[in-house]
């Protein structure tokens, strides 16, 4: 009956043993993962807020270019500089209708 | 005895300590009260006031300043040419109290922005002074240069101001913002008459702040969010508009011409493709201009009698009427003689029988006034009504004239019916004019005229207007037969300069007196000539006016205003692709004419 009830003992001790083990590993685990995952989201902060900031320049940049952009395209700007480059202005332009591709040969 | 002594003395001391704890008491008493009442009087009576001070201390209050719409016109096919854009300009400013060497910050300030110096001493007069502006919309390269002599008390900052690429493109027609004595808004044009869509609405934010001026973001704040301006797209094509004013220019400059206005419109939508009067402006530049009128839109604003551009106005009155045909004739004696009055054809000359097309043809005074005595002259009154002349035709722009016709009010006096049949006696602007004949080229029904195409909110969303007709004015049959009447005019009339090869293209010459500004009647040194016309005939696609104001080398607006507007419609015919509809020959090029 003591014999018994040590190898009871035994196979009691070794099943608690097992799920104490895996439940501390576990737990460990799950500590790992949680610093491990608040450390990433901790330096997503400052990451998002650099994102912002090169979003905000990007965006002043844009508006900018939009300006040189328009400013560029300005048919009275376009004129002064072909004036200024020497180039004959057209008056008396005639199209030729009819005729959708033609080659030119030497 | 002892005893009693005793126990007098004791009472004598006891009264006498008794006084004194007393007196103490009373004292804490006195100022515990005079405490209880400051406070008192501080936080209930007066409470009010110290919260408020307070408050006000604690709070601080902004104005978000909303983003204002910007402007485009069209440019081809679907894309869009920014008129009206914001811009950041950096504004150089000084802040006195910090600057250690000012002598040396003046030197560097006069070199790089071609100051005066004394001008600019003016600014660093108070020591104390924290805030100076030294120069508004300075280049970006001039603010590097200055920076990079290190100076203490120089900074600069961007503020957003407008900005017009196009330069003089369409300038009459977005105007400028500018200061009017109390905010800054739009002046003139689009920005003046749209200005509460393109300004949106101010927001404001109100936190608490601590005694650094900090923000305080635990607390609450009311923040009232501002609403961009709403972005609006026109009915003006950029590549057109460049080209009127180009050929308006050169008008002006070949005939040393005062001024001259043009329009274009979409025929039977009411939309303006260009709308130009030279000379105009920079509205970049605009304190520069020294004549405001500049700033006017003539096409818009200026009232004149148009003269023999309105005669076709009368035949497809009297057409439509069912009182002439095309070849209904009539014996021209070259003279009309009513009230005392003799009126003839410009040329002076008689030409016996005429059918109303050669009327038009010849522009012959006493053909139209043939015409309108048949229409009567309470029926012409209400076809001239129906046109749209003597209100405003409720463009969206400012300072809209609404013409004059107060000469037909009294429908006995035969003689300024009879005026009015050839557009003398009676007033109306470019426009008008334009709408007019937009209804003889699209069938009959007058449009409204609009230069707003769509405007687009702050979230993207496009909201398009669409054409809005006031009414039937004219049949079909009446406008097409106008417009067969009007294709004659340039083939055998006086508008041959106004031909373009390979089109059917119709349209009248007017050229008008002017009326004296120091007597009465007309002035003899003074003309416009004026052009109306339409093309292609048998489908009208743009409608076309132009006006030179006061040739210096040709009267006749067979000379100055018909040849600018051949080059406008030729423009606009190869511009939007619309195939010819006659076959080109030899003879029917401008320069055989």
């Amino acid at each position: 009956m003591k014999q018994r009830g040590k190898e009871t003992q035994k196979r009691l001790s070794f099943f608690t043993r097992f799920s104490l083990s895996i439940g501390i590993f576990s737990l460990f685990i799950s500590i790992g993962f949680y610093i491990v995952s608040v450390n990433a989201l901790a330096t997503k902060g400052y990451e998002m807020r650099s994102i912002e900031k090169r979003i905000a320049q990007s965006s002043e940049s844009y508006k900018q270019m939009r300006v040189e952009e328009a400013q560029l395209t300005s048919l009275y700007r376009v004129r002064r500089v072909s004036a200024d480059l020497f180039l004959e202005n057209v008056e008396n332009e005639e199209f030729v209708y009819g005729i959708e591709r033609f080659a030119f040969s030497d | 005895m002892f005893f009693s002594h005793k126990k007098l003395v004791r009472k004598q001391k006891k009264i006498h300590q008794d006084w004194r704890i007393s007196f103490l008491f009373l004292c804490f008493f006195i100022s515990f009260s005079c405490i209880i009442f400051r406070l008192y009087s501080l936080q209930i009576t007066q409470g009010a006031f110290y919260t408020s001070l307070a408050h006000n201390q604690h709070t601080a209050q902004f104005s978000l300043t909303p983003k204002r719409g910007e402007v485009y016109l069209r440019n081809g096919g679907g894309d869009l040419f920014p008129l009206a854009l914001n811009k950041a300009y950096p504004t150089l400013y000084v802040v006195p109290r910090e600057i250690e060497d000012v002598e040396g910050t003046i030197q560097v300030l006069s070199d790089e922005l071609k100051r005066d110096k004394d001008s600019l001493r003016s600014l660093f007069k108070d020591k104390n002074d924290p805030f100076e502006i030294v120069a508004k919309k300075v280049e970006r390269e001039i603010i590097e240069k200055i920076k990079e002599k290190n100076l203490t008390g120089v900074y600069s900052m961007d503020e957003m101001l407008r900005y017009y690429p196009g330069e003089e493109l369409a300038s009459q027609i977005i105007g400028f913002v500018g200061n009017d004595g109390k905010s800054i808004s739009g002046q003139y044009g689009i920005e003046a008459s749209w200005n509460e869509l393109l300004h949106g609405t101010t927001g404001s934010v109100r936190q608490e702040r601590d005694a650094g001026g900090r923000w305080i973001s635990i607390t609450d704040r009311e923040l009232l969010p501002a609403q961009d301006g709403q972005d609006l797209i026109l009915t003006v094509d950029a590549g057109v508009q460049y080209e009127v004013e180009r050929v308006l220019k050169n008008t002006i400059e070949k005939h040393r011409a005062d001024s001259a206005s043009a329009i274009v419109l979409e025929v039977g939508t009411g939309k303006i493709l260009a709308m130009s009067s030279e000379p105009s402006f920079n509205p970049n530049n605009y304190s520069d201009v020294e004549d405001m009128s500049f700033f006017l839109n003539p096409a818009l604003t200026h009232l004149y009698e148009s003269g023999s551009v309105f005669k076709p106005i009368t035949m497809a009155i009297a057409l439509d009427a069912g009182k002439i045909t095309p070849e209904t004739t009539y014996v021209d004696t070259g003279i009309v003689r009513e009230a005392g009055y003799e009126i003839m054809n410009s040329d002076e000359k008689s030409y016996g029988t005429q059918t109303m097309t050669q009327v038009l043809e010849e522009s012959l005074n006493t053909g139209t006034i043939f015409a309108q005595r048949q229409v009567g002259n309470k029926t012409f009154k209400e076809y001239i009504e129906r046109f749209g002349f003597g209100v405003k035709t409720g463009i969206e722009l400012p300072s809209e004239a609404s013409g004059n016709i107060k000469n037909l009010d009294h429908l006995g006096r035969n003689i300024h019916f009879y005026t009015a049949s050839f557009g003398q006696g009676i007033s109306m602007t470019l426009l008008q004019l334009a709408m007019s004949y937009d209804v003889i080229a699209n069938g009959g029904v007058l449009m409204k005229p609009s230069i707003v195409d769509a405007r687009i909110d702050s979230e993207g969303n496009t909201q398009s207007f669409s054409p809005e007709v006031l009414r039937r004015v004219l049949s079909d049959d009446a406008s097409s037969k106008t417009r067969e009447m009007l294709y004659n005019v340039v083939k055998n009339g006086h508008g041959k300069k106004a031909d373009v090869a390979g089109y059917r293209v119709g349209g009248k010459t007017g050229t008008a007196q002017v009326a004296s500004r120091d007597s009465r009647g007309y002035s003899e040194n003074e003309s416009i000539g004026t052009f109306a016309g339409l093309a292609p005939i048998d489908d009208p696609k743009f409608v076309v006016v132009v006006k030179v104001r006061n040739p210096k080398d040709v009267i006749w607006a067979e000379s100055t205003a018909a040849p600018a507007f051949g080059e406008i419609m030729k423009f606009l015919l190869t511009y939007y692709k619309v195939e010819p509809t006659e076959e080109i020959v030899e003879s029917t090029k401008k320069e055989d004419i």
